[in-house]
This record gives C-alpha cells, structure tokens and sequence, in this order.
C-alpha cells in the first residue's frame, strides 16, 4: 500500500525539564492542543524544516512519558463521534488496559489530568476522570478525605448545617 | 501567591500576548515555541485564575465570569481594530480594484483567525464554552468572533460597493468579457462562511447558514439577471431573429448560467437561477417559439426539434401543444402519403404497408433521436397512427360497409406474401429475373433478419389497428391456403409470427393458428412413416396426406368424387394405416382442397408434367382411355355435379390442355359439350401449373365473407364478455357495464356502443340478466 510506504513522520517535543521525546505524528494527532499547532504553522507540509522540538513547557518527563505510552496504544481508536458526547456519562467502562495504565500513585494521576488537559487530549482526561470518580463513588465524607489526604476545614456547626442541607441525597 | 504562578494579572498577560497577536496579524513566521508559549500563557491564565483563587463561594464565579471577559474583550477589542482598520483603506477603492483588495484581504484574515484562534484555544474550550452553554449572548469561539467583526466592520459597511462590483462583473462577462471568475467565487465563499454560528445547533445552522448570501447577494443576482435576459430578449425580438437562432442562443445562454453557477456560486443558487432564465427565455417566450414546431416538421430539422424539445421541457406546460402538433403533423403526413398512392396501394398490400411504415419509420425515429422518446410523444405518434393506419384514402375507396376491413385486409395480404414462396414456376428464360428477385427478397429478409420484420409488423401497423379481429379472420383463410397449399417460405417464420401474435393479443387469439399449424406438423409425420410403409407397394402413387382437425379450420366444400382406381388404393392404404395409429376417428377426404401432379407424353411426344386439383386429375386421367368424351359422360365418370363439372374441364379448356366444340360460357364449358384432348398443346415449359386458373377472382368474395362472420362473432363475443363481466360483478349500471366491455374487448377490436346495447337487450330477453327494479340504468346479474 503506498500510504504506508510513505515513511511515518516524527515529531519532537520537549518536556519542561528539557528531555526530548520523539512522536509519530499519527500518535501526537491525539492531542488536539499540538495537532493544532501543526496546522497552524504549517508544520505538516513536505517541505517543512522541523527542527525545534515543541517544548510542552507544563508537563514534566515522566509525565510526558506517560502520556505519549497512552496516545502510542490509543491513536488507531476509532474517534468518538459527537453522539457519544451525549450519551450517558458513566465510569464503569473503562477498559482494562486503561485500568492497569492508571494504576498509579494519586500525584502521578493528578499530573495526568493536568496534562490531558493542558495538550487537550480528551481519551485521556476521560479516562483519568472517571478513575478519580471511581475512587470517591460509595465513600462516605471521611474517607473521601483520607483517600485524597483531605483536611476537615468545617467547624462541626458547619458541617451540620451541610448535612442537613443535602439529606435528600443521602438516603 | 509565589514567583511560579504569576500571570493572574490580566494586563501582564496581554503584554505578552500582543506581540504575538501582531506576529499573527502579519502573518509573519512564528516558531514552535514561540506558539506554546501563547497557548500556555493563555492557559496558565485561565487554569491560575481558578487555581489559585478558589474560594468555594458565589462571588469566585462571577469573578471567574468577569476575568474570563476581560481577556475575551481584549481579543475583541483587539480584531476588531485591526478590521475597523482595514476597512478605512477600502474607502477609495471601487470595483474590481475593491474586489480584489477585499477577497486577497479575506484570504489572509482568515489564516489568522484560525491560528489565533488555536492559541486561544483554552479560553474557547472552557471559558467561551460555558458562556454559550448558559445561552449568553453575542460570545463566540474566536474564530467565530473574528467572523463577526468581519462582516460587522468589514462586509455591512461596504457591502453596497461589493455586490454592485460583482454584479457589474458577471454582466460583463455576460456581454463577451473576460473576468476574474476568482474575484466572484471568492466573495461568493466569503459570504458563505460569515453565515457560519456555532452556538446554535447544527440543524438550526444549516438552515440559516445561507442567509446572508442569499439575502446579500443572491437575491439582487436573480434580479439583475431577469433584467438582463428580459432585455436581450426583446432587443432579439426588434432585430428580427429567427426562431432556430433563438433556441441556439438560449441554449448556449443556459449552458453559461450553468458553467457559473459551478464555477462561481454557490450550488444553491442553481435551482433559481435557471427557474429565472426558463422563465424569462422560455415560459415568457412558449408561444414564439411554439409556433415554429410546424415549420421545423415540415422542414425535417432534426436538430432544432431536439432543441427546441429540450428547451419547453425545461419548463412547465412546454411540452403540451408540441405534442398535439405533432399528433396532427403525422397524421396530416400518413394521410397525404396514402392519398398520393391510394389507387394502386388499393390492391397492392406491398405498397401500402411500406408507405405506412415509412411514415411511421420517419416519425419513429425522430421520436426516437430528438426527443428522447418521451412518453407524451410516443403517445402522440400512437394516436396518429392509430388514426391514419385505420382510415385513410386507401380504405376509403372500399364500399362503405367494408372501409373499417380495409387495413386488415392489406396487412394480411402483406403478410401472406412474405410468408408465401415465390409461386412462379420459372422456365429457363425467366430463371434469371427470378433469381434476381429471389435473391433480393433473400437479402431483404436476411438484412432485416425474421424478427426484425416481424417487429416492424407487430409493433408499427399491427398494434394500431383498431379491429384486430378482422386481420385474424383474414390471416387464418390465407394462412389455411399457405399451409394447404404448402405455400410457406419458412416454418419458422410463420411459428414465430404466431408467437408474436400470441404476445401481443393473448394465448385464446391464436390457439387456432397454432392448432392449424400442429396439424400440419403431424400429417407430415404421419405421410413420412406411412411413405417408409409402403415404399414396396408399386399401387401406391406417390402420395402425401393433411389430416385437418375439424373445428380448427374453416368449413370446407364436400363435394362427391369417383377415384380412379390408382388413387384409391393409395388412400385406401393411407387409412387403414391411419387407423392403426389413431382408432376410433373418422377420415373425411376433402378432394376440393387436394393437388397432384400429371406427367404426360401426350402432346407430340414432349414431356410436360401439370400442376392439378384432384378433379382435373380425375378428368385427364379419363383420357388415358379414350381421347373423346362428352363433357355429360365426364360427370357421370368422375362423379362430380354438374356445376363443378362444368368448371373443371372449363378450366382445362381455358389452358388448351382439351377443346370442345361449344363456346365456354364464362368460364365454364356446357355439359353438352364435346371434349377431346387437344394434340396440338404446345408450353414452353416443362412445369405447368393448371390448378391456379380455378381459383381466381376470390379476394373480393372472401372480403363479403369475412363481413357476414365477423358480426356474428362479434356480438358473441360481446355477450360472453358481459355475462363474464356480470357474474363478477353482480350487479352495474349501464354506463360501468358499457366502459367495462370496451376495456376487455379493445385487444380484439372497436365494439360499436349500439352494438353492446342490443346484445344486453337480447341477454335480457334471455334471462342472463335484468334491469333493477329501483334504479332503471342497472342491470343485475341472473344466476
């Protein structure tokens, strides 16, 4: 087939600590922020020099690292139409791969989200998303702020007037 | 707050920004990291502000609300002075020069948008979004926002120097210039784009995506477009053009509006554009250009009817008055063509079929090839031909009462001429010709193929005749004679034209043709096996056997008839024979239709062998035994009557083959008469055919025949569809019943309306059914 003969164009980009990783473009396309960037400047033409990596001057190494493991196993996905925009959001259905994937320390996911966000790269902040859901559904207040190392700033009055407010919920 | 997260404050932020924006504005180069740098400072703007900010309380929203603004109306501040700008340098300029100065403009502004619109990409993404979610209004993702400003600061304020420009463009082009199509198209795409919204749904978008081209531009285009066809329609008009020119330059003029509408406009603009051209050009000017379809017939100009049919087709109620007038036109042509040859087509079925055709090939064709055989025209040649074919100069010229036959009549004629073979028997000195004509009839056939006939008989002039019943009536005596008389060119022509017939008329229209032709069939069988039977038996002639089934064939004259005694061994063997294969059925010989051949040395010793009807062959053969005879003692021997015999040996006198002693009267030879054969018979040919000098002068009796049988066939067939149509029914009014009858009855002929009326009087009479009692117009069936 001669679309594949074609040789996969890379792309470099730089974390914020100034290590440089190399990306297929069809891999970074995942991430709207730099596909844009492409566009924009005219980047995926033949004939341009593409020297400079692009520095992704928010997201550490690791991080990136991270990242770009996500986007390399995602980029032959099939894009979510505007359809599954409406659906109903739910958090039980990630997939396992993702499941292993996120299994990482509460900063480690924290910075992901970040990072989805700031390179736009929706799979990711979805999935990262819905994982953070995942660990505060079913909990009850003081859990939750022990899972995410949460200091109680209510005074007591505070937080039965809280209660109070919010019963209907609670069942 | 520390040195790592700065940028909350909005003026420090947009310092950094608007160089950048500058570089995009210019559409200057910009690196990589000089773009990220912009995207992040836009982010570390937005993401800070709430970060570092977050009070969980109301006044954090709308503080969140106030500076996501802030910086959003710095961009619109910012776009819009660079557009307001933009706009004071289109002050002096007019025309193409405005023109090209907003399209080249518009192409720049819009690559800027687009990356300025990437760098904010953030703030579209959350802040912008939220606000067009809670249904704010007058807030835009930023490259919408840059459309905007353009049409708000751009388009409406020269929007009365641009369409104007561009109008005067396309009439310039209209009048032989050449443009810059690019100047037209790129407005055209620019006008498109600024009806972009994105903050309404895409349904609602796509329906209003349009308005502004449509209301801006393509409204005052339509019009200038009217005006200008209107006017060089009338200026058409006051030179004097002719009509062929006119339809030439309409064409042309839709095929321009067309190619622009592809290469400059939006494909929306198509439909009511050329409804304006059809309606200016066409519809306004039916009438003009209707009146010439006569002239363009009569003139055969193929060509500009084919034009002429493309052009009212285009419009509503175009196509109408052409078809009448071709209707009429044909009509008037089949007619004039048959009057020119109605006295020798009377009696010349070749010359009336193919002048027929010929008209109806003509107009076939231009059908056919002009007007894409639309089928408004197919219908108008039908009814012409249905007109001419029926009742013409030549049918005419019948008697009064056998004009409806006439056409039937010749086309069956036609038709047993090319199914019959050639039935001269040549002699040398003929040969040639014949061969001649033999071999043209050959090509003729072998060029146009059987089917190909076939189909120019059925289709053209078969399926116009309106009494198909009587062709049938004509075709069967005449198909009986070709059979009987083994007559037929071709078995497999005849079976075909049968099959042919059998389509177009259905399986009960034929079933007597094809059992006729079955019986032909097996009697050959039946004569090969009887000849291998009896091929030791020196009694037997040489001898071959019809056995026609009754009932499937017309009534035939009996008449008595002594055999001489060779023959009646052979028959009398042939039945026996017959027996053995089919016991039980009886075996009438029907002499009147038999043949046989005589060889003879009589005549000074040359030798000639005669083509004869079984009882001349009696009547020679008596003449084996004695050259005298009395023409009474011939009819006692033969045992004939008196009328035939009186007849047959006329014929035979007429050929000088014997001679009497009395005149002939007529045709026929007194019984008292003395017959002797005459010595003196000389025929330069060896072949003589006596048998066909009997059967003259019979169209014309046959023709009186077929009337008397065809009334009488007609009425019963009328009664059975009645009662056929009752017992469905039940129960119908006059008029239903009559509309009911026509309609199954059409495939065979024209039923005359009287005649269905008597025929209900008389299945009343008969008990089959009666008028209601209520309600007098209808009849009830009687089980």
């Amino acid at each position: 087939m001669a679309a594949e003969a074609k040789p996969e164009r890379n792309i470099k980009i730089s974390s914020s600590d100034n290590e440089t990783f190399t990306v297929p473009r069809n891999v970074i396309r995942l991430s709207t922020t730099i596909n844009t960037l492409l566009q924009d400047l005219g980047l995926d033409e033949e004939d341009a020099v593409n020297t400079d990596p692009i520095p992704v001057q928010n997201v550490t190494a690791p991080i990136l690292k991270k990242v770009i493991a996500w986007c390399t196993y995602h980029y032959q996905d099939a894009t979510p139409t505007d359809d599954a925009d409406n659906r109903e959001k739910r958090t039980d259905d990630i997939a396992s791969w993702d499941v292993e994937f996120l299994k990482v320390d509460q900063g480690t996911l924290f910075e992901l989200i970040l990072a989805a966000n700031y390179l736009d790269i929706k799979g990711l902040l979805d999935v990262t998303c819905k994982t953070v859901a995942n660990m505060i559904k079913g909990k009850s207040p003081e859990e939750i702020r022990r899972t995410f190392n949460i200091k109680n700033d209510f005074t007591p009055e505070e937080e039965e007037q809280i209660r109070k407010e919010n019963a209907w919920c609670e069942d | 707050m520390d040195a790592d997260m700065p940028e909350v404050d909005l003026e420090l932020v947009w310092a950094k920004l608007c160089p950048g924006l500058d570089i995009i504005f210019r559409r200057e180069n910009m690196s990589a990291k000089y773009y990220m740098g912009l995207y992040s400072t836009v982010y570390n703007y937005c993401t800070n502000l709430t970060a570092a900010h977050v009070p969980a309380t109301a006044e954090s929203q709308l503080q969140n609300n106030f500076i996501g603004s802030d910086l959003y109306s710095h961009v619109e501040n910012y776009v819009s002075a660079y557009t307001t700008a933009l706009c004071k340098r289109c002050d002096d300029l007019d025309g193409e020069a405005l023109l090209d100065f907003y399209t080249k403009e518009w192409d720049s502004y819009r690559f800027s948008a687009k990356v300025l619109d990437g760098v904010f990409s953030y703030l579209n993404r959350h802040w912008i979004r939220r606000e067009i979610d809670e249904g704010r209004k007058e807030r835009y993702m930023v490259y919408m926002l840059s459309m905007v400003l353009w049409k708000r600061d751009m388009f409406d304020t020269l929007e009365h120097k641009i369409i104007p420009a561009m109008l005067e463009l396309i009439r310039l082009e209209r009048t032989g210039h050449t443009i810059n199509k690019r100047f037209i198209s790129a407005v055209v795409e620019n006008l498109v784009e600024l009806g972009m919204d994105d903050t309404v749904s895409a349904k609602e978008e796509e329906a209003k995506r349009l308005d502004i081209y449509k209301n801006s531009f393509e409204k005052k285009f339509i019009e200038a477009t009217r005006d200008f066809y209107t006017n060089e329609v009338s200026v058409f008009h006051m030179e004097n053009g002719s009509c062929t020119d006119y339809l030439i330059k309409v064409e042309t003029r839709i095929q321009q509006e067309d190619n622009r509408v592809t290469l400059c406009l939006h494909s929306s603009t198509g439909p009511p554009l050329s409804g304006c051209c059809n309606d200016v050009m066409i519809t306004k000017q039916l009438e003009f250009i209707q009146a010439h379809f006569g002239r363009l017939l009569m003139d055969k100009m193929d060509d500009h009817l084919a034009r002429m049919y493309r052009m009212c087709l285009r419009v509503e109620n175009g196509l109408p008055a052409l078809r009448k007038a071709l209707k009429e036109h044909v009509q008037k042509e089949g007619l004039e063509a048959l009057e020119r040859v109605a006295a020798e087509a009377f009696n010349d079925p070749k010359l009336y079929m193919s002048t027929l055709l010929e008209v109806h090939e003509r107009y076939q064709g231009l059908v056919d090839r002009s007007f894409s055989k639309e089928p408004g025209f197919m219908k108008s040649l039908d009814s012409a031909a249905i007109e001419f074919v029926n009742k013409n100069a030549v049918t005419l010229r019948a008697p009064p009462q056998l004009q409806p036959l006439k056409s039937s009549e010749l086309l069956s004629r036609y038709c047993d001429q090319l199914f019959r073979k050639s039935a001269k028997m040549p002699d040398e000195n003929e040969m040639d010709d014949i061969q001649k004509k033999v071999v043209s009839w050959v090509g003729i056939w072998a060029c146009l193929g059987w089917g190909a006939l076939l189909r120019m008989l059925e289709v053209t002039i078969f399926k116009y005749l309106e009494d198909k019943d009587v062709f049938l009536k004509f075709y069967t005596k005449m198909f009986c004679k070709r059979l009987i008389g083994e007559l037929s060119a071709s078995d497999e022509a005849e079976s075909t034209f049968i099959q042919k017939l059998t389509d177009t008329c259905g399986y009960e229209f034929t079933t007597r043709l094809t059992k006729m032709f079955q019986d032909i069939q097996v009697s050959r069988d039946l004569t090969s096996a009887f000849k291998e039977k009896s091929a030791d038996d020196k009694k037997c002639a040489e001898f071959q056997a019809m056995v026609l089934s009754s009932g499937s064939w017309p009534n035939f004259p009996t008449s008595g008839l002594k055999l001489p005694q060779q023959l009646v061994v052979t028959i009398e063997n042939f039945a026996a024979h017959y027996q053995t294969k089919y016991t039980g059925r009886r075996l009438n010989w029907l002499y009147s239709q038999c043949r046989g051949e005589v060889t003879t040395t009589a005549f000074k010793g040359k030798k000639y062998v005669f083509g004869v009807t079984t009882p001349q062959m009696c009547t020679l053969l008596l003449f084996n035994e004695q050259t005298t005879f009395t023409a009474e003692n011939i009819m006692e021997a033969t045992g004939m009557d008196g009328k035939s015999t009186k007849a047959v040996v006329g014929s035979l006198v007429k050929n000088q083959v014997l001679k009497s002693d009395k005149a002939l009267e007529g045709d026929e030879v007194p019984l008292n008469a003395t017959i002797t054969l005459n010595d003196g018979y000389t025929n330069k040919k060896v072949r003589v055919d006596l048998s066909k000098m009997t059967m003259k002068a019979e169209p014309v009796k046959e023709t009186d025949n077929v009337q008397k049988g065809l009334d009488e066939d007609r009425k019963n067939m009328i009664a059975a569809s009645i009662v056929r149509i009752m017992k469905a029914r039940k129960s119908l009014t006059h008029t239903n019943l009559v509309t009911e009858v026509i309609s199954q009855l059409s495939g065979r002929f024209k039923p005359k309306i009287e005649m269905i009326k008597r025929t209900v009087g008389s299945l009343i009479e008969k008990d089959y059914l009666k008028r209601s009692e209520q309600q007098r117009d209808l009849y009830e069936y009687v089980a």
